[in-house]
């Protein structure tokens, strides 16, 4: 049995099936035994997803117990994690995350942590825009122009007292923008679509671990 | 060394510490700069205010600690507003781990508890009740795949309790909540992906209009989404809470941190124009030729 | 499914000819090779990321392990340092386990089993911010020659990318965002866009089956452009017959 479910057939066949049985209900009607599997397909997928995050959890706790054990450099960091982690694991478990201890834990560590670092953004985007909007050649001529034209319609004091970029700042957002941003969905959705298209023909085997055992120079 | 050689070669620590004046300041003795309102949100508010008695609301709380800076604005203006509106049902839900502290913070700040009780859930807000005109559905780990679990088989994912263990099947049926396209309006506050997964799985399903109030860096891909129609109306980033919390009158920090806001941005605009200036006169000329 | 059906069938065309498609050069895929080169000159380390997984294994991160596979074989067959900072998202515990994986089998396929170390590929932590400021220590501290980040980059890669430049690092990134590929342009030596992260793994395995499904993609493409430049003079004329098209 084993030796069948290593096998990489077996792993393209259910790859191949899972793809027919959600991408084809998508586009034609079908009967409702076939509905009833997508539906079981897709309810199952949060199920995995929730579960990837039990397995990491506990090869997580096992990495920084090892690591601990033999004293590398930096292991009190990761036992620190380790208890934190299973401290609020408990905790959810026991009182709830309606608790206040919980509530504490999250809005003390983890919340004030998260805004922190996002709120540093600003700093690195400020110094990568002084760098870059610099007149070199004609393309970063044209990039100046349409920066200055932006941010002088995005800005609410510029926008007010000085209406006439505006239009030229409407224009660069819903044409030149929307055509870039459209394009990048449209290439980006057929690079889906192929990559697919590889996944069914067992080009992308790697990506699940089986690794072609012929290396062609 | 010449001005502009100097002014080139800058350590970056003192364009932040001027960053850090620029935004400080007004923050702290705001000064009211104008604010015009931007034709989306304008659309948003007019579409929460167009919601009749018997709307059913579904909100997605797509909200980390991390970009909540940016859409709490828009939180506690369209969040109070929407419970104005007399006899519509909204269903709370989040696909964000930390989302429903969010849920029960703008509830929490903006209501009061109901009578003879003394914690979660029953607060009321501008007289909509817990379980009487809203819930809380919790919180549907999975991103893009519990959505589209969601749009596919709504009541089998939400299942008859709510976030707090209470019982909400009767609810739902009062509702009329039987699949997800009963669901007349999707309000998503997004940090993450989640508008496109209400625009794949809820609108392309069953056309369900989709508002959306998203950090800045999703606003170029929410416009596309805008622009096909896909979704009626946008509330973008800080800027646009703070017309929200004008149009709506739930005041708040949005609006005030408009004058730091406009103030950065001019400051970005003189920074590379500065920065452009001492690059063009601190270049070495070519030798042997013009400059 | 029109277009999915045209597709298998061109990739199945294409298969069948004895000479692979011609693909252009695609600098920031190339550029890898160059970076790992590099990184052997200065006897570094070379970082990567295959991405944070914000959605699950979907295609961008699928595309950030083929990219990883690469450049683990490069760092294995260079006795290089690769350091794997793992992480980003509640959706990337999955994909930790499938790198690791993925980079034991590059040195195993390298002859050199004993030169993986599972501690160059630590998981940092679930958390975006966390994750991206546990991999900025790394950079600062490790000083890579170079540093890949493809995949899925949310925010955190414009923080990321100009730390790593700062560093002295030669940068090849690319993401899904659109904002932050705009962001990272200014801050990276080459990036990738659009779909050329997405081909990056077709493109490095030289294999005809999946240039072809590059090729396909890229004709689909351009029947796509034709089909805009004639509904766009069809409505200039009045005539909806493209629009129709498209709404049956």
């Amino acid at each position: 049995m084993s030796s069948i479910i290593k096998r990489q057939e077996f792993l393209l066949a259910i790859i191949v099936l899972c793809s027919v049985f959600i991408y084809v209900p998508y586009f034609v009607q079908v009967p409702a035994q076939v509905s009833a599997v997508e539906s079981w397909l897709i309810n199952t997928m949060p199920i995995i997803s929730a579960t990837a995050v039990w397995v990491g959890f506990y090869t997580l706790l096992r990495r920084q117990a090892v690591r601990a054990s033999r004293r590398v450099r930096g292991w009190y960091y990761g036992l620190m994690m380790g208890i934190m982690s299973l401290v609020v694991v408990v905790l959810g478990f026991t009182v709830g995350t309606n608790h206040d201890a919980f509530t504490f834990l999250t809005n003390s560590f983890v919340i004030p942590g998260d805004a922190t670092i996002y709120a540093l953004l600003v700093f690195f985007l400020t110094s990568a825009a002084a760098r870059t909007f610099k007149v070199r050649d004609i393309e970063s001529s044209l990039l100046m122009i349409a920066a200055f034209v932006m941010f002088m319609y995005q800005a609410p004091l510029t926008e007010y007292y000085l209406p006439f970029f505006s239009q030229p700042g409407l224009w660069l957002q819903n044409n030149l923008a929307m055509a870039a941003t459209r394009v990048f969905g449209f290439s980006a959705a057929l690079g889906g679509i192929v990559l697919a298209i590889r996944l069914v023909l067992g080009k992308e085997m790697g990506m699940i671990g089986l690794i072609r055992r012929k290396e062609k120079e | 060394m010449s001005i502009f050689k100097k002014i080139s070669t800058l350590d970056r620590k003192w364009w932040y510490l001027l960053l850090i004046i620029f935004v400080v300041v007004p923050l702290l003795n705001p000064i009211g700069l104008p604010l015009k309102v931007s034709a989306y949100t304008k659309e948003a508010y007019n579409t929460v205010d167009a919601l009749k008695t018997g709307d059913v609301v579904l909100v997605n709380f797509d909200v980390a600690s991390s970009g909540y800076d940016e859409v709490k604005g828009s939180i506690s203006s369209m969040i109070p507003h929407l419970f104005t509106k007399p006899g519509v049902k909204i269903m709370f839900m989040t696909d964000q781990d930390q989302g429903y502290i969010y849920i029960q913070k703008v509830i929490a700040e903006r209501g009061t508890l109901m009578a003879g009780k003394t914690t979660w859930p029953w607060y009321q807000l501008e007289g909509k009740q817990y379980l009487v005109d809203y819930v809380n559905l919790g919180y549907f780990p999975g991103a893009d795949k519990a959505i589209a679990a969601l749009a596919n088989d709504f009541r089998g994912n939400v299942g008859n309790k709510d976030f707090y263990g209470n019982n909400i099947g009767q609810w739902l049926d009062d509702a009329g909540v039987k699949s997800a396209k009963d669901i007349d309006l999707v309000i998503t506050i997004d940090c993450g992906g989640a508008v496109s997964y209400f625009v794949n799985y809820f609108y392309l399903q069953y056309g369900t209009p989709i508002i959306c109030s998203m950090i800045s860096v999703s606003a170029a891909g929410a416009i596309t989404n805008y622009s096909a129609k896909q979704v009626v109306a946008l509330v973008i980033s800080t800027r646009g809470s703070a017309e929200y919390q004008y149009l709506s009158g739930y005041f708040g920090e949005a609006l005030i941190s408009m004058d730091a806001f406009s103030i950065v941005q001019v400051l970005l605009v003189i920074l590379v124009i500065i920065t452009n200036i001492a690059f063009y006169f601190s270049r070495e000329p070519p030798k042997g030729g013009k400059p | 499914m029109a277009i999915f059906v045209a597709m298998i069938l061109m990739v199945y065309y294409y298969m069948k000819q004895a000479k692979p498609p011609y693909i252009r050069r695609v600098a920031a895929i190339d550029a890898i090779e160059e970076g790992v080169g590099r990184a052997t000159e200065l006897g570094g380390t070379v970082i990567v990321s295959p991405g944070i997984a914000q959605n699950g294994m979907d295609y961008w991160t699928v595309a950030g392990v083929a990219v990883l596979a690469h450049v683990a074989r490069l760092a294995a067959r260079n006795d290089l340092k690769l350091l794997v900072p793992l992480g980003g998202s509640d959706q990337s515990y999955a994909l930790t386990e499938i790198a690791r994986d993925v980079v034991e089998g590059q040195y195993r396929l390298e002859g050199k089993p004993d030169s993986f170390t599972i501690d160059n590929m630590p998981f940092l932590s679930g958390r975006q911010f966390a994750w991206a400021t546990a991999y900025v220590g790394m950079i600062l501290r490790e000083k890579p020659a170079l540093d890949v980040m493809v995949g899925t980059q949310w925010a955190t890669a414009v923080y990321m990318s100009e730390v790593a430049s700062n560093a002295g690092c030669m940068q090849i990134s690319g993401t899904d965002y659109l904002s932050n590929v705009a962001c990272l342009a200014t801050t990276s030596d080459y990036v990738m866009i659009g779909e050329e992260q997405v081909a990056a793994g077709a493109y490095l395995s030289k294999d005809p089956v999946q240039l072809s499904s590059i090729r396909t993609q890229d004709i689909i493409k351009a029947l796509l452009v034709v089909l805009m430049v004639a509904g766009t003079i069809a409505i200039s004329f009045g005539s909806k017959i493209i629009t129709d098209l498209f709404a049956l």
